[in-house]
């Protein structure tokens, strides 16, 4: 695996390889996270500076959303004992539940009060399905080894994979399971697909897995599975022997899009496997070409091109025209360091930025108004995400050593973040005292809250941040054990933080009364000899 | 102020009344009762009663079973003691000697349990219901095994009563705490003992003790040994369980039972910034308050909801007096701690009627760390002492030797009365009502304080003073023993200003 996917894993695990929020991190992974060279051909990116000096660009997409977070329930798993918690966030009632011997953290539907546990010392996976009353588990044999599940939108399917994870030789390269959930008629249906399959995408209408592979792209048919034994899945491919690099799949389903080498995007129509190749020396001809970020727009009309060399953001159109460089738009951002580029899900906004130290500042683009905004900040950037609404970008810093002493100094070598409004431009910067992580956020604009954790255990900084998105006043909520995981409740209005602690112990936070209420010592009672 | 009184007394031989008086005891273990003193000579297995009157004292001799004794003081009451003997393993020639536990007060032996077998040591819980034995001795032994004496009741088949530990991993019986009677929903009632071992806790219906026991581990980790409880109080139906070197307090929740066993349990934690040393349950709010201290921070936990607040506190503190009464510019009668240790300060903390709330806190800086303090939160005292530079002595079982009194702290007024003594004196003791403080110096010297009034008497008795011991009963009397080991006193009245009376060796 290539470039910023790469740098994902390692940075932070292969569930983070999930779409949606879009936040772009930078640095943060010590020697052993460098990026790769998009194009992965000559390892000349990571670590390395480009021709002006500066130091790489680093995109990681991440989408925070923790792992076993349900409807009402939290999933937590003990495995040790192989049991999972299941914690109702409504009353705080806690039941416990046996799965595999071994298992791995489980994994929840969004949405739904149903989690996924997988096993590693077991040939089973067990299904949790919590009701009114009590959870119940299924547990059904696999062959294969797995460890990731990606579940399909509307509920129907799971998908069950073995993908990357750092630090971990692979055994299983080509058997997938997609587990069909209807409920009392739960089955697993094994798929051969194309080798080493890193990530799955699905239709909106849940009809189609749509599993990226080293190989292309590999589809399963949701609605004709058979009703016994196995499949092999199509694959389709791009039609070049090069080495894929990062690949995305539209919102829709109808294309992958893939970088290939310094400058080439090649587009998969996945409805019938024909590929369209843009290059963008097409249009660039001058100067060492250096292309750090490709991103689909939400309603996968574009792609997004940031062409950090050129200071240039090019606009790519999505479909047999994409070969035609008469057609791409071409956004000249001179004198504004960019090298990423977020995108809102809503579609309006785009940020684009650099991760270099020293600067400081932002470029907000309005897509429907074609302007754009430089909005200046106090420090470097680190990380970027926007909210789903599209209202407020939230901005991770990074601490860079001045050895000075006056304001700016000071400020600069503190951690922080800023929070933005995106309409307006007003940013405020909070310093904190620990490394804002980039998976211990929420940024939720339903309950009109950012919930962001802070965790150095070096310093016993232990703490969730309450910010008021119509005020952006912010609250300090003190944590008595290191958080590992911040999620919501919406319909219940809370917030949860899950929190390192033998035992367990999570802290729920109710946003409409500021009060906390923690649960802790529920994993002991699954050790419990009766 | 009394005016000083010289007196010299010549030694006076009361020997009156003394049935068993003329054994001479090695006695290895000496303990206060209600206006009398126990002394235990475990090689000849006699406790001795001494009773001091007015004018006179007498002995009773209690027969002990075999084997090295111990002296458990009654924690309620401290008129009665416990003798605990070892007992001893058989031989060719000899039948074993159980374990026994004799119930003594001032009037002689109460009652007598013999256990069924040998157990190397003996606890007391603090409600002073129940002595359990453990630590097996033989030539084989079940280590998993303890038993329990409820010592309300006779001795019977059923008492002492045998508990077994689940034993998970080879761990044996450390410690154990017991619950009163709780109403069950049975009708009856339940009465649980909690043994501990590393990394476990199980608990017994000690009214069904053929029920196995639940067995709680003090950590998720299947791979490791969890830390060990130490420290466990039973709240109504919970359980707070303070672990060895751990952030959190366990928190086990009584439930209705199904089947056989009558209850069952769910577990919480309380967790706290560091690791918790101590721990005091207060029940003076609207629910009940967990006090945890982890040497900088004092946390305070509602028990029922699990919310918690905290404050720095400095370093060393390690006591905590509750008391309730004003403060200095907050003349509402509320509930207040204060905060005491090896630090030059107090620490007061004003509390409110919910658990969590902390109307304010302050500092009472001092002149040097205190090495032991007497409290008495009825009236609102600490009596602060300093070290000497020696230790309290053999037989010194009220620590009267080595310390001095340095300032008695007015917990309303959080101010203080400095106390200044010669450099003679190393001895000092306070009644048991906590009214009245004795101190001891070289040539027979003693002063009496009347903490209240500041009132002096001094007296010379006619040989040094050893050791102090206050008595137990309404007398407030105290013995100035002159030896201790073969108890040799001099009896200190507290009240009026008769000459103190030099008493020869009683045992």
């Amino acid at each position: 695996m290539d470039g910023p996917l790469r740098a994902l894993f390692l940075c932070a695990g292969p569930r983070a390889v999930l779409p949606a929020l879009a936040l772009v991190l930078a640095a943060g992974c010590g020697a052993g996270g460098a990026p790769a060279p998009w194009n992965g051909s000559d390892g000349g990116f990571a670590g390395s500076r480009d021709a002006g000096g500066r130091p790489p660009e680093v995109e990681v997409d991440v989408r925070f959303e923790p792992p076993a977070v349900g409807l009402s329930v939290l999933y937590a798993t003990n495995a040790g004992s192989g049991r999972v918690a299941v914690i109702h966030a409504d009353d705080f009632s806690i039941e416990t539940v046996k799965v595999g011997d071994q298992p791995l953290p489980a994994v929840a539907a969004p949405g739904r009060d149903l989690a996924i546990s997988l096993d590693r010392g077991s040939s089973t996976v067990s299904l949790l399905r919590t009701g009114a009353e009590s959870t119940t588990v299924t547990a059904l044999p696999i062959t294969h080894d797995v460890s990731a599940v990606a579940f399909d939108p509307t509920g129907g399917y799971a998908v069950l994979f073995e993908g990357p994870r750092p630090g971990i030789v692979r055994r299983n390269f080509h058997d997938i399971s997609v587990l069909d959930l209807t409920e009392g008629s739960e089955r697993l249906v094994r798929v051969v697909v194309g080798y080493g399959p890193s990530r799955v995408y699905f239709d909106p209408l849940g009809h189609r897995a749509i599993v990226v592979t080293e190989d292309g792209i590999s589809q399963i048919d949701l609605r004709t599975l058979p009703a016994e034994g196995l499949l092999r899945a199509p694959l389709l491919g791009f039609e070049t022997t090069e080495p894929i690099g990062e690949t995305q799949v539209d919102r829709s389903g109808t294309y992958a899009l893939a970088r290939f080498g310094d400058s080439q995007l090649r587009l998969l129509d996945l409805r019938d496997g024909s590929v369209v190749t843009a290059n963008l020396a097409d249009i660039i001809a001058e100067g060492e070409l250096e292309v750090t970020d490709v991103d689909i727009t939400p309603d996968g009309t574009e792609a997004m091109v940031v062409v950090r060399s050129h200071e240039l953001i090019v606009r790519v159109p999505l479909g047999p025209e994409m070969a035609n460089a008469g057609g791409w738009r071409a956004l000249q951002l001179s004198g504004q360091a960019i090298g990423s580029i977020v995108l809102s899900d809503a579609g309006r906004y785009a940020i684009a930025y650099t991760t270099t130290p020293g600067i400081e500042a932002i470029t907000v683009l309005d897509l429907e108004l074609d302007e754009q905004r430089r909005v200046v900040l106090r420090k470097s950037v680190r990380a970027v995400a926007i909210s789903a609404d599209g209202r407020f970008a939230l901005v991770l810093h990074q601490a860079v050593e001045t050895g000075g002493t006056s304001e700016d100094d000071l400020v600069d070598e503190a951690q922080g973040y800023s929070l933005v409004d995106l309409e307006t431009g007003f940013s405020r910067l909070m310093l904190v005292d620990a490394e804002p992580r980039s998976d211990a956020f929420v940024l939720d604009t339903t309950s009109e809250h950012l919930f962001l954790a802070l965790r150095d255990d070096a310093h016993a900084v232990r703490e969730l941040q309450v910010v008021d998105l119509a005020t952006f006043a912010i609250d300090r909520v003190p944590l008595l054990a290191p958080p590992t995981t911040v999620g919501i409740f919406p319909a219940l209005e809370r917030a949860f933080i899950g929190q390192e602690a033998d035992g367990g112990r999570v802290t729920f936070y109710l946003w409409g009364t500021g009060e906390t209420h923690t649960v802790a010592g529920f994993e002991l009672a699954a050790r419990i000899r009766r | 102020m009394k005016t000083r009184a010289l007196a010299h007394v010549s030694l006076l031989c009361l020997c009156v009344g003394i049935a068993a008086g003329c054994t001479r005891l090695r006695v290895g273990h000496l303990a206060p009762l209600e206006d009398a003193v126990v002394a235990v000579d475990d090689q000849l297995g006699i406790a001795r009663i001494v009773r001091v009157e007015a004018t006179t004292v007498e002995s009773e001799d209690v027969a002990l079973s075999e084997g090295p004794a111990t002296v458990l003081a009654h924690p309620t009451d401290p008129g009665a003691v416990f003798v605990y003997t070892l007992g001893r393993i058989g031989s060719a020639d000899e039948e074993p000697v159980p374990s026994e536990l004799v119930a003594i007060d001032r009037t002689g032996e109460q009652r007598r349990w013999a256990f069924s077998g040998q157990f190397g040591s003996a606890e007391i819980s603090s409600d002073g219901r129940y002595v359990i034995a453990r630590s097996a001795f033989g030539r084989l032994v079940v280590e998993n095994r303890v038993e329990i004496v409820d010592t309300t009741l006779p001795a019977s088949e059923t008492n002492p009563v045998a508990l077994s530990l689940r034993s998970l991993g080879g761990e044996t019986p450390t410690a154990a705490a017991f619950s009163a009677p709780l109403p069950w929903s049975d009708g009856g009632s339940l009465r649980l003992a909690a043994l501990f071992a590393a990394g476990q806790l199980s608990l017994f219906d000690l009214d069904h003790p053929e029920v196995a026991p639940i067995t709680i581990p003090t950590t998720t980790d299947p791979t490791v040994v969890g830390p060990q409880p130490v420290e466990g109080v039973f709240v109504g139906s919970e359980l707070v369980i303070r672990t060895d070197n751990s952030r959190q307090l366990l928190v086990v929740a009584l439930g209705e039972g199904g089947g056989e066993r009558r209850f069952d349990v769910s577990v919480r934690t309380l967790a706290a910034a560091g690791a918790i040393g101590r721990m005091w349950i207060d029940e003076r709010g609207s629910s009940t308050r967990v006090i945890a201290s982890t040497g900088v921070a004092l946390h305070l936990f509602d028990l029922e909801t699990g919310i918690e607040t905290s404050l720095a506190t400095p370093h060393g503190y390690h006591e905590v007096v509750f008391f309730e009464g004003p403060a200095p510019g907050d003349p509402t009668v509320r509930p207040r701690l204060v905060l005491h240790g090896y630090a030059p300060s107090l620490m007061f903390v004003d509390l409110g009627d919910e658990p969590t709330d902390v109307v304010g806190s302050s500092l009472l800086p001092l002149t040097s760390s205190p090495v032991s303090v007497i409290a008495d939160p009825a009236r609102g005292r600490l009596v602060l002492f300093d070290s000497t530079g020696q230790g309290p002595g053999y037989l010194d079982v009220a620590e009267s030797r080595g310390r001095r009194p340095s300032s008695v702290i007015d917990l309303f007024d959080r101010s203080a009365i400095a106390l200044g003594t010669s450099g003679d004196i190393d001895t000092t003791a306070v009644t048991n009502e906590n009214g009245t403080m004795w101190i001891a110096g070289r040539q027979g010297y003693v002063a009496r304080f009347d903490l209240d009034t500041q009132e002096r008497f001094e007296a010379w008795l006619s040989s040094d003073v050893e050791t102090l011991l206050p008595l137990h009963g309404e007398s407030r009397r105290v013995l100035a023993f002159h030896s201790v080991a073969t108890g040799s006193f001099s009896i200190l009245e507290v009240t009026g200003d008769e000459t103190p009376r030099l008493i020869g060796a009683q045992y």
